[in-house]
């Protein structure tokens, strides 16, 4: 479609203040194998080689989405709206009659005005985002490319003992991404992504079974390491098949890797629900600036930093701008030492806040999730006589509100006296603030998906009810 | 009769036998599906008045079967004819035929599917949902100053698929409208939230009482003093949206075919045997009349017409929930299995799998035993009567179950006392916790909405459901 045409509808169309367009074009190839077909019979698995994928998926596609903007009076007062909508044709009578309908949606909308991003504003256009080894193939290549990964990880799961390769999905894909608006900005950039799930399932026989998947999202083939994807969640998997049944048990809990990096993504966490400017303007949010994210509790501890980083290179969550409203990305630093500090957040509510008057730029997009690692070596940190270390959850969630949580874990271990005891089941119990009250950081760092990180944290008062 | 489908599908849907009719000759099974969303978000909170049309989304896909392997183009580009041809002839001359064995492509038909309703959500104005969302708004937040934010949401979503593979040349228009109320309270720096939301093809679903509204703002407020539960095992009694939440975690995800064959389901090596007590019935059915999850046909082009049962008397059943892939593959490995109406994808760029789309327990007839939530209540001695899911988490090899509800209600000595428990988390072994239940009441709601995703992917629109079951479960 002819963004030019959609350009020159919206710049004679009367009634809108302003108008973004979002235009995306996807080329990408995704394979999806299950390796082995399973029957059950006489109480026992048997498995026969599947040698061909499941599925094949080739993508030539693009979209593009326009925002418009409408100021209005009503009784004295000036308001202000916006609607959005995919493009679906450039054909321009179609054109008219789509945009007239947003701008009519955009007129019944009694919101406090707000200002659009401008040329003046800054699009850090230069991060590392592309792997030249997708934008430079073509569908063949990229087709080999992912067969020989899939052989990388086959190969591997081979000389895992006790372990099969049940499902094995790789998708990439290579975009090019533009943002116009009615103010003169005009971004392009390129990105690509590989992001893969392979799941793992470690059988001892059939009652000590379980599995283990890898969901890995990545900028680059080559951020996927075969080796030591199979080599992870292998283990993973015999040792949750191997696990006792859970404890009960309150004291230290070191929560580390995938967990680690699930419980703190700022994608989902509670601090980022009370550091979000729209929730205080609604004043929902505990956030008050340079005031202890621990309320009343006074830390004790490690002083944890997080920050929303979406200039990291082949970051996963690494931005050019907010698909919201255009906002250029930048690094916003949401907790620092301990204290709530920046707002992430749209451009209207940091201008309804009166921040954007004072100066600050809008948050734009959500980026990585990076956390400033501490200063105890992760061997240290398991120093208690008994102690109890988080490896995987079932699925991680907060009560975003109060911040209460209770979670099962799919994978913890018991460490005592220097043994440690795979265990799985129970819930870790807590809440998300009081938590950072007492906490140690390893000095060890950790890539995963989008979190930067320690390695390990120790909370020093948790439960797990078993 | 199409009445709801935009004219331009309308039109591709005529034009979709000659994309299927152009690979066909080089394979022995194709297919084409088109998916597109339409319809209006509204919303109202303190300092949001929103209206926006639901993205559309539109793509096709086109598929052709090699005898191994499904091989699909997927494109958001439906406007140009020459270019679908181009690109279904391009694929079909990409593949090499390697197995004899051939997907069924059902007998030949030509249908169209509607929701129905009482009220029809298409001639109600965008004022009048406007105006509606702003009483919710004013009257929530006028009832008490601890209500601190109400945000009204008002959704009309219809959900357009065309199918075809040469045999069936299928299409549906599937309405929903959706009302949801979210509230926020806050006192001496404790802060909660609660939620009630009302889903239906029909605008008579949106309809919300102040009545409804009061007891919704008034529990929102119990819970400023609600407790957190005592971690530790309890005898509970789930409410309708919990039952199903607990059918669609324990032998749902269980008993998706690919996940089955996969070898990632312990329920394989349990099929004929007993996971439950003998009062426990789980079934999937996409065929219900306008629930959340309902479809006309799945995206393999299979129709909704027949449940299937996935636990009888207590006893797994071999009929499994199953995509087209996994079904061609397996029928002849799998006695008792048939093909369901199951494979589903979250948009055209996407892969089908085998997925939910109802999920519940069957409801207890008086005869048969079957008991009222008050007679359950009454007879059960002390425990927690849990509401509201807010996520669930499933474990198909392990059978470790997780549910996450907001509220908890407090029994003793067989009555629900003022006892209020916020943020409620369910674990447990699914075989003790299907065995455990010991009361099922004969009344049967599915009422939830939400989403389902494969892991922590592929979204697709799920609903769960039952009666009042009664079990034992770990709570904290």
């Amino acid at each position: 479609m002819n963004i030019e045409k959609i350009k020159k509808v919206l710049e004679k169309t009367e009634g809108i203040y302003g108008w973004l367009i979002f235009k995306q074009e996807v080329q990408g190839t995704s394979v999806l194998h299950m390796p082995n077909l399973y029957t059950a019979e006489n109480g026992k698995f048997t498995s026969t080689v599947n040698p061909d994928p499941r599925e094949v998926i080739s993508l030539p596609s693009e979209e593009i989405r326009i925002t418009v903007y409408a100021r209005f009076n009503t009784d004295k007062e000036e308001f202000m709206g916006e609607a959005s909508d995919q493009i679906l044709s450039d054909d321009e009578s179609a054109l008219k009659v789509q945009i007239q309908k947003l701008v009519a949606a955009a007129q019944t909308q009694h919101n406090k005005p707000y200002s659009l991003p401008d040329k003046s504003l800054t699009y850090k256009t230069d991060v590392l985002m592309t792997d030249p080894k997708i934008t430079e193939s073509d569908k063949v290549q990229l087709l080999e490319q992912i067969n020989k990964f899939n052989k990388a990880i086959l190969d591997q799961t081979e000389k895992e003992e006790s372990v099969d390769l049940s499902n094995i999905e790789l998708f990439i894909k290579n975009f090019h991404n533009i943002l116009i608006t009615s103010t003169d900005v005009n971004v392009q950039f390129d990105s690509t992504r590989a992001d893969t799930e392979l799941c793992f399932i470690a059988r001892f026989n059939d009652d000590r079974v379980a599995e283990a998947t890898a969901r890995i999202s990545s900028r680059r083939i080559s951020d996927l390491n075969p080796q030591e994807l199979v080599k992870n969640y292998a283990g993973y998997a015999r040792s949750i098949a191997l696990s006792k049944p859970p404890i009960q048990y309150q004291g230290p809990v070191i929560v580390s890797g995938e967990a680690l990096a699930e419980m703190l993504n700022i994608d989902t966490n509670v601090i980022s629900f009370h550091a979000n400017a729209a929730n205080v303007y609604n004043k929902i949010a505990r956030y008050e600036q340079g005031k202890p994210i621990t309320g009343d509790l006074e830390i004790q501890g490690d002083r944890v930093t997080i920050i929303s980083d979406p200039h990291i290179p082949y970051g996963p969550n690494s931005q050019v701008y907010s698909a919201v409203d255009g906002s250029p990305s930048r690094i916003v630093t949401l907790v620092k030492d301990g204290n709530y500090d920046e707002l992430i957040g749209t451009r209207r509510y940091y201008e309804y806040l009166g921040l954007l008057q004072k100066g600050v730029q809008p948050a734009g997009p959500l980026g990585n999730t990076y956390v400033q690692a501490g200063k105890t070596r992760q061997d240290d940190l398991m120093s208690a006589e008994k102690i109890v270390v988080v490896k995987l959850f079932s699925s991680w969630t907060t009560n975003p509100t109060n911040g209460d949580f209770a979670c099962e874990i799919r994978l913890g271990e018991i460490r005592e006296n220097g043994k440690a005891t795979p265990f799985k089941g129970g819930m870790l119990i807590g809440n998300y603030f009081k938590m950072f009250a007492q906490v140690k950081l390893s000095q060890e760092t950790v890539q995963i998906n989008n979190y930067y990180g320690p390695t390990a944290i120790r909370f020093e008062n948790l439960q797990i009810a078993g | 009769m199409i009445n709801n489908l935009p004219v331009d599908l309308q039109n591709l849907r005529a034009f979709l036998p000659e994309i299927v009719a152009a690979m066909r000759p080089r394979v022995p099974y194709a297919s084409a599906l088109v998916t597109q969303l339409g319809g209006t978000f509204m919303a109202k909170s303190r300092s949001e008045d929103r209206i926006n049309p639901i993205q559309p989304r539109r793509g096709i896909r086109i598929s052709v079967w090699d005898g191994a392997t499904f091989h699909s183009t997927a494109t958001s580009n439906i406007n140009d004819r020459d270019y679908l041809i181009r690109l279904a002839k391009e694929l079909a001359n990409s593949v090499s035929i390697k197995s004899k064995r051939v997907p069924e492509a059902g007998p030949s038909l030509d249908k169209h599917f509607e929701s129905t309703y009482q009220i029809d959500p298409y001639q109600i104005s965008s004022a009048e949902r406007k105006q509606k969302l702003i009483h919710i708004f004013d009257y929530c937040t006028q009832h008490d100053k601890r209500i601190v934010e109400t945000r009204a949401i008002s959704q009309f979503n219809q959900e357009y698929r065309l199918f075809c593979n040469g045999e069936r040349l299928l299409s549906s228009v599937t309405t929903r409208t959706n009302l949801y109320v979210v509230m926020i309270a806050v006192e001496a720096g404790k802060q909660v939230m609660n939620f009630k939301f009302l889903t239906g093809a029909g605008y008579e679903h949106e309809q919300v009482s102040d009545d409804e509204l009061r007891a919704l703002a008034d529990q929102t407020l119990a819970c400023l003093s609600a407790e957190r539960i005592t971690p530790g095992e309890y005898r509970v009694i789930l409410t309708p949206s919990i039952t199903g939440l607990l059918a669609h975690e324990s032998f749902g995800h269980g008993c998706e075919l690919d996940t089955m064959i996969r070898g990632a389901a312990r329920a394989a090596l349990y099929i004929g045997k007993r996971v439950g007590s003998d009062i426990v019935n789980i079934s999937d059915f996409g065929g219900f009349p306008n629930k959340h999850g309902s479809i006309f046909f799945s995206d393999d082009g299979v129709l909704s017409t027949e449940p299937v049962v996935l636990v009888k008397d207590g006893i797994l059943q071999p009929t499994m929930m199953t995509d087209l892939y996994s079904y061609t593959m397996m029928h002849d490995r799998l006695p008792g299995l048939k093909l369901s109406a199951n494979g589903r994808l979250e948009a055209w760029d996407h892969p089908i799998y085998a997925r939910m789309t109802n999920t519940y327990f069957e409801a207890l007839p008086r005869e048969k035993g079957g008991m009222t939530k008050d007679e359950l209540i009454a007879d059960m001695g002390d425990g927690v009567m849990v509401d509201r899911f807010t996520s669930g988490m499933e474990d198909p090899l392990g059978w470790g179950v997780q549910l996450q509800a907001l509220l908890g209600h407090e029994i003793k000595k067989g009555k629900m006392t003022s006892k209020l428990y916020y943020q409620v988390g369910m674990t447990g072994y699914v075989p003790d916790v299907l065995q455990s239940i010991d009361g099922i009441s004969p009344d049967f709601w599915i009422d939830s909405t939400g989403t389902c995703g494969k892991g922590h992917k592929e979204y697709v629109r799920a609903a769960d459901g039952g009666p009042y079951v009664r079990c034992r479960m770990k709570l904290g």
